[in-house]
């Protein structure tokens, strides 16, 4: 994996029912930035659907002014969650929605 | 000195902490091993099973000298459904023992077990309790009229006149779901077959050995001489190991009928699917308030889910029929109506669990509370001040008479401990921020420590109540107490011991309590009822006083003084007032060795039975929560309990029943949920579905003991082991509920799971 530099900001977020369970959804993202304004983003989903994926959806939002809401609200949008004994569909995209998000500020912080 | 309150270190602690207790798995190393075949269907007929050729594996057919299991309530409304020890015909919830193999070793009874063909011809289960209340549900066992096995029901006279002369009529619906006490150690047994005397002893992971060993003689046919049923280390059993399960029957009789030594050890699937499962309650509430928000009436109907069997010996009236003894609870009213119905469903049988059933109807009455005083615009402190108990004795709604407590002062110790005024004002602050905090309390009784009156109340077949203990203190000195209660886990051989300590004025490490083998204690009945400290404890100071008669007697006619002027301390007895002195170890020596001097006969040894009609503990808790609302996940940021349980024998070890049942209680209110689909398959039968919180879940419990000095027990202590799991939930629901309350949501059940908060949230589109 390259070594990011100083332009790329990360942040990371999951939501588990107890401190170390497989996570019901999380968001890592790395965003490369010029001030406040994002060059480049990042942003991959895990534990929400079969498989971790990257959502360029989000990504195209937030290149184009969209903001770290708008982001979000962009994952749970298109994502297609699993179910099962601990989350249900709705449950998931709510989820994936303020992992997101808050992945995001990590970032911007 | 007083051994009684000081926080001395368990006695129990360094075997375990080292690894060196002995539980049933140890014991069972090497034995031949006993594999159950077990039902993949709720309901249905076995059509036919095919044994493996060359395998030993046995099946109701065999089985044909074993009785069933039949728990029995003397009440015209009990219906008396029986357990076979291995499926007769029919199956009746998933994971019911069908077969039994042997093998030499897990493994291979396993694969045997795997190679058994069960055709079963399934048939539509009946699973949710009120779809099995519908007059259109199949009936789950045969006899009876419906599907309803025991039913309770009171009234008293003016409960119509006062709903009509109400202000206010408040009414919810509760729902709680499915758990399992989970002991961390699952169930197992060695049965070990003597060929010198033909007996069998058999080591299990039990709370009641004395009670097993009768409910398996009368099951098997045989005298109980030819049993011994040791419980060695137990982990934990929360109510879950107080039953006569199927798989001890068949355990004993495998032995006997091959004659040879074998063990069953439980896996964790195992246990989900076959022990016990609890709290699958639903409740409507009516209430009535006048103007000041005084409680007039309570009108109640209790379903209780008691799964495809009734539990060997409380019987599945244990849920219900508690639930309606003490819904009151802490509260005075004197208007009450209810009725309470057990209900068979094709799942896994229900058992005592701790707290049975008050977890959940202080949950009802809590949540009863703080909704009537939204509607009065009333702070929850304000309502709870204005409906507790105030007058002792105070005979409830219900009959039960309640000894002198602190209803109140606990109620202001916990509101005082958590500051509500600042807390209010941090609320408002950080809801600015959008954080949500919310406080909610839960005041509650533990009814504790009762004998054979209240259970023989209660119209059981089989009545436990009394503990026996029997005492000796040997030629050097020290001394032994055999005890007919059985600890599984609480630290009795420590708080037993400082009683016995004080009134023989030895220290308590020269004193050991025996426990769990029915060869080797006398009759009695075990753990559960929160009771051990208070029965077995009395029964421990009976005969230790009795034996400290006896010394003194012996002491005084050695020294020349009344025996009533002979003071036992720090191992001497001593002339009250003067320096004459002996070493007690010294009149054990004389009183064995030298009887000829002692009069009323040689040795030092006394018993005595305690048998009290029991005490009330009391308590009320508060938690401050924090409610993510983006996430629905909740955090406990501060846990207050205020409880009174008389004198504390350890405080340390009371800590610790506090610390634990408030885990369990907080598990109740947020995580752990058995589930079933809609055909009776169990859907959680691992702890990757079925959460227990871990350490990191737990918040900081800060415990405030205030002491009440009753006499109902003659030790004054009340019991504590399960308060802490009654009062949890309703805290924690009530916090959730007062945080969310700017979305005006309302929670009545459990447990209250970050998707159910958010499903509730996205309702209010938040």
């Amino acid at each position: 994996l390259p070594i990011l530099d100083s332009s790329w900001r990360t942040g990371f977020y999951e939501f588990s029912r107890r401190a170390g369970d497989f996570a019901l959804a999380m968001t890592a993202v790395a965003l490369r930035t010029d001030g406040k304004k994002i060059k480049e983003a990042r942003i991959g989903i895990g534990g929400v659907e079969d498989r971790p994926f990257r959502c360029t959806q989000a990504e195209t939002v937030l290149l184009q002014g969209g903001s770290l809401a708008d982001a979000a609200q962009a994952v749970a949008q298109m994502v297609k969650p699993m179910e099962d004994i601990h989350a249900d569909a709705p449950y998931r995209k709510d989820l994936v929605r303020a992992t997101t998000l808050r992945a995001l500020e990590q970032a911007m912080a | 000195m007083s051994w009684i309150g000081r926080s001395l270190r368990r006695f129990e602690d360094p075997a375990l902490l080292l690894g060196r207790g002995r539980f049933t798995g140890d014991v069972a190393r090497g034995a031949a091993a006993v594999r159950f075949v077990r039902s993949d269907v709720a309901r249905g007929r076995i059509k036919s099973i095919a044994k493996p050729q060359g395998a030993l594996v046995f099946t109701a057919e065999d089985l044909k000298d074993v009785k069933a299991i039949r728990p029995l309530l003397h009440r015209p409304d009990y219906v008396a459904i029986e357990h076979p020890v291995l499926a007769r015909g029919r199956v009746n919830h998933v994971g019911e023992a069908i077969a039994v193999v042997v093998a030499d070793d897990p493994a291979m009874a396993e694969d045997i077990g795997e190679a058994v063909e069960i055709d079963i011809e399934a048939e539509d289960a009946v699973v949710d309790v009120d779809a099995a209340l519908l007059p259109s549900a199949a009936k789950v066992h045969d006899i009876g009229k419906s599907n309803v096995i025991v039913e309770g029901t009171l009234r008293t006279a003016g409960v119509d006149a006062a709903f009509a002369r109400a202000h206010k009529r408040v009414e919810i619906n509760i729902h709680s779901r499915r758990q399992s006490a989970m002991p961390l150690e699952p169930r197992g047994g060695h049965a070990a077959w003597d060929a010198a005397t033909g007996r069998v002893t058999l080591t299990c992971s039990v709370q009641m050995p004395h009670m097993l060993r009768t409910g398996l003689a009368d099951v098997l046919g045989i005298p109980e001489a030819e049993l011994r049923v040791i419980a060695p280390d137990v982990g934990g059993g929360f109510g879950q190991k107080m039953q006569l399960f199927p798989e001890y029957v068949a355990l004993v009789w495998l032995a006997r009928r091959l004659r040879r030594s074998l063990a069953w050890i439980e896996d964790r699937h195992e246990n989900f699917l076959a022990s016990a499962h609890a709290r699958d309650q639903r409740y409507t509430l009516r209430a009535a308030f006048d103007q000041e928000a005084r409680l007039l009436a309570i009108d109640a109907d209790i379903r209780c889910n008691i799964g495809a069997y009734s539990c060997y010996p409380t019987t599945c009236g244990v849920e219900p029929l508690m639930a309606m003894a003490e819904l009151p609870g802490p509260y005075d009213f004197r208007e009450y109506a209810v009725r309470s119905r057990g209900v068979a469903t094709n799942t896994c049988m229900m058992a005592p669990y701790r707290g049975v059933s008050r977890p959940v109807l202080t949950f009802a009455m809590e949540r009863l509370m703080d909704t009537a005083a939204a509607q009065f615009g009333l702070d929850p402190v304000e309502i709870r001040r204005r409906n507790l108990i105030r007058k002792f004795p105070y005979t409830s709604a219900s009959g039960l008479v309640y000894d002198e407590g602190s209803y109140l002062q606990t109620l202001e110790a916990a509101a005082k401990a958590v500051d509500v005024p600042a807390f209010r004002q941090l609320q408002r602050a950080e809801r600015e921020k959008k954080r949500y905090l919310g406080l909610g309390f839960s005041a509650f009784s533990e009814r504790s420590g009762y004998g054979s009156k209240a259970f023989a109340a209660r119209k059981m077949d089989i009545v436990p109540g009394y503990e026996t203990v029997e005492i000796a203190m040997d030629p050097s000195g020290y001394v032994v107490a055999r005890i007919g209660a059985s600890p599984h886990g609480q630290g009795l051989r420590t708080s037993l011991a400082q009683i016995i300590a004080d009134e023989l004025g030895l220290a308590p490490d020269k004193i050991r309590v025996v426990h769990g083998d029915t060869d080797n204690t006398p009759y009695g009945w075990g753990t559960f009822a929160s009771r051990s400290l208070v029965l077995s404890g009395g029964a421990c100071k009976l005969a230790a006083a009795a034996l400290a008669r006896r010394i003194a007697e012996i002491a005084g006619g050695m020294l020349e003084a009344a025996a009533a002027d002979i003071e036992l301390a720090e191992g001497k007895a001593r002339v009250k007032g003067t320096d004459k002195v002996i070493e007690i170890a010294r009149i054990a020596r004389i009183a064995y060795q030298q009887s000829h001097l002692v009069q009323g006969g040689p040795g030092l040894r006394e018993s005595a039975t305690y048998d009290p009609d029991g005490t009330f503990s009391n308590a009320c808790h508060a938690a401050i929560v924090e409610v993510d609302i983006q996430t629905g996940g909740v955090a406990i940021r501060r846990f207050v309990v205020a409880e009174d349980a008389g004198i504390l024998v350890n405080p340390m070890i009371v800590d610790g029943q506090v610390h634990g049942g408030v885990a369990q209680g907080i598990a109740n209110a947020l995580f752990e949920e058995i589930k079933y689909d809609e055909h009776g398959n169990l859907l959680t039968t691992s702890l990757a579905d079925y959460l227990p919180p871990t350490a990191a879940e737990m918040p900081q419990i800060e415990i405030h003991h205030l002491v009440t000095l009753s006499d109902a027990t003659i030790t004054k202590a009340k019991g504590v082991g399960e308060g802490g799991t009654i009062g949890a939930p309703a805290a924690v629901v009530n916090a959730i509920v007062d945080a969310l309350s700017p979305f005006g949501i309302e929670l009545f059940e459990l447990p209250v799971t970050p998707q159910r908060i958010r499903q509730k949230l996205r309702e209010v589109n938040a």
